[in-house]
């Protein structure tokens, strides 16, 4: 009785052992086959690396095909737990032993059996996707040309209407109204004086209408200044006797001078 | 017809003697001379513009010995400050006390040249002062010398580092006379002149004779000639009808499309005064219409302002004051 329970003690004994050491094997052998996209990550959690402390191979050139981070690291039953995102790089297939070295040495790990397969081809669930471009023509492009066209004619047509519409109401208005000449404005006023009922403005006009008519019928001073004129006039033969009595008439103080001898003054100047 | 009375014959004659006096120094220049005496019977002020070497300097210096008048001379500059003409108040070390400095202001007649080269401020200062006809220093109060008369030039070419007078500081110039180049004639008689100067020889030395050295100290007439000019002026008669022309182109200088700033009440004062100066030195005892169209550039121009359209047009504020009288005998 002591004998069989001895023996399936040590049986049972030997199956734990033996399932322990079987399940440590396949952990280490029958990983499965990873496979991701080029540039996507793959990320492995709580994988078990028997012995000391292990690190990624550093990357120090582009010839390597995988980038290996380690996110975390955790101790574990004779070695430790990492988890690990990795990006593939180019693509085919890639044992992780060839990555990963012992901290401290330069040797990879050859016990490490995970084959990580790196396609071309991807999942397109869940990545955005570029518009498709339609081949719609573009909407209001063109026809500057016709719109400067436009532009330059309007413009046009309100540049000659500013220069000419009002010249034109001017025209009108005067050619409907023509002012009364200097001499229909002197005759009025040389008969006005003959009834003895000018005021002081008519009688300020008529001199200078006076002024106005010997400076038209005198042609040496026709084109001088009013000033120059007057000066010449006041010298010249036939103007000055009667531009001198007409100064004194209108603005001598107290001028001796009678309603007929202003008649006689002005008589010239009647019927011009 | 215009007889005048006989003290007016004789003031008449008073005021052709300086003329005269003033043209055997100056020639080609009678009509600055007239100006000059119209400013000085009214107490108005007179802006020449001109180019320089017309005599201005020498006009006033013999008109102001022909009437034994106060003369002063301020060269503007842009340094120049208001106390260099008003004068100021200086501290004298013996007494401790400010002793008042008259500036050269205080003068008949003073000759404020290229005024438009000083700052602003000088000359509204002098410009207050021709106005108020006094000056204040510290705290005191001065009248001005009767008669004062302000004789201003302005060169009209080189206007770079200039203060432009505005309208209403040229609006106090009664008048403003645009001098001309004298005449052919009138230049080589000039010429023949300076000829005539030689050189004159003082203290072991010599130095050329300038015109300057012709200006005789005798005086024309006495001081109290020139009072009763003055006083003659303000009864030159003036009548209703002269008072229509003057308001009628003051008015013109208003309404006309081309012009931004018209004539003010000033110009318009300016002109009777001056016409009334003008009647009596021509001899007359009233102001006639020759004399407002005689004076009615050198009042009104300086008055007015050309609209920007006139301007673009290349109108000129003379060709359109020409305008106006035109339009005021037609």
């Amino acid at each position: 009785m002591i004998v069989v329970f001895q023996f399936v003690r040590r049986f049972s004994l030997l199956l734990c052992a033996m399932g322990i050491l079987g399940l440590q094997v396949s952990a280490e052998v029958d990983q499965p086959e990873l496979e991701s996209s080029l540039g996507l990550p793959i990320v492995l959690n709580d994988f078990y690396i028997a012995g000391s402390k292990a690190e990624p191979i550093p990357r120090i050139d582009s010839e390597s095909s995988l980038v290996i981070r380690v996110l975390e690291v955790k101790p574990a039953a004779d070695g430790f737990r990492y988890d690990l995102e990795i990006y593939g790089l180019d693509p085919g297939s890639y044992r992780l032993s060839d990555y990963f070295r012992y901290v401290g040495s330069n040797e990879s790990l050859p016990q490490l059996s995970q084959q990580i397969t790196i396609v071309t081809e991807h999942d397109l669930e869940g990545i955005p996707k570029p518009k498709e471009l339609a081949n719609v023509p573009p909407e209001n492009v063109g026809g500057y040309r016709v719109l400067l066209t436009v532009c330059l004619v309007i413009w046009g047509v309100v540049f000659l209407l500013i220069l000419f519409w009002r010249k034109k109401k001017v025209q009108s208005e005067e050619f409907l109204q023509p002012p009364p000449t200097l001499h229909e404005k002197l005759g009025n006023l040389v008969r006005a004086a003959a009834h003895g009922d000018l005021s002081d403005s008519d009688r300020s006009q008529l001199e200078r209408l006076i002024l106005g008519h010997w400076k038209q019928k005198l042609p040496e001073i026709e084109n001088l200044p009013a000033s120059e004129a007057l000066v010449t006039l006041r010298s010249h033969p036939e103007a000055s006797p009667l531009l001198l009595k007409l100064e004194y008439w209108l603005h001598a103080p107290n001028p001796s001078i009678d309603q007929q001898s202003i008649n006689n003054l002005l008589d010239s100047f009647r019927d011009v | 017809m215009s007889q005048l009375s006989t003290s007016n014959n004789h003031l008449a004659s008073y005021l052709k003697e300086i003329r005269d006096r003033v043209g055997e120094i100056v020639v080609g220049q009678d009509v600055v001379v007239e100006r000059t005496l119209i400013s000085l019977l009214t107490s108005g002020h007179l802006l020449l513009e001109g180019m320089p070497g017309l005599a201005k300097t020498l006009l006033v210096n013999t008109i102001s010995k022909a009437i034994h008048l106060d003369f002063s001379r301020v060269q503007f500059t842009i340094d120049l400050l208001p106390s260099d003409i008003i004068g100021s108040e200086i501290l004298d070390e013996k007494s401790g006390s400010f002793r008042t400095h008259h500036g050269p202001i205080f003068t008949n007649l003073l000759l404020a040249d290229e005024i438009n080269r000083a700052a602003p401020k000088v000359q509204g200062a002098l410009l207050e002062a021709m106005q108020e006809r006094k000056v204040t220093l510290g705290n005191q109060t001065m009248p001005l010398p009767t008669p004062f008369l302000v004789i201003a030039t302005q060169n009209p070419i080189e206007q770079s580092g200039t203060f432009e007078l505005p309208e209403a500081q040229l609006d106090r110039f009664m008048l403003c006379h645009r001098l001309s180049y004298p005449e052919p004639q009138d230049e080589e008689e000039i010429l023949r002149r300076n000829l005539k100067l030689g050189v004159q020889k003082k203290d072991g030395g010599a130095v050329a004779r300038t015109e300057f050295d012709l200006v005789s100290d005798d005086a024309v007439g006495t001081p109290e000639d020139l009072v009763a000019a003055m006083e003659a002026t303000h009864d030159i008669h003036v009548s209703e009808v002269f008072l229509k022309h003057v308001v009628d182109i003051v008015e013109r200088t208003r309404k006309h499309p081309d012009l931004e700033l018209g004539c003010s009440p000033r110009a318009g004062i300016s002109l009777l005064k001056a016409s009334r100066a003008r009647a009596l030195i021509h001899g007359r005892d009233y102001a006639v219409s020759e004399d407002l169209f005689a004076l009615a550039e050198d009042v009104i121009l300086h008055r007015i302002r050309l609209s920007y359209e006139a301007l673009a047009d290349g109108k000129t504020p003379r060709q359109i004051l020409q305008q106006i009288l035109e339009e005021s005998i037609s």
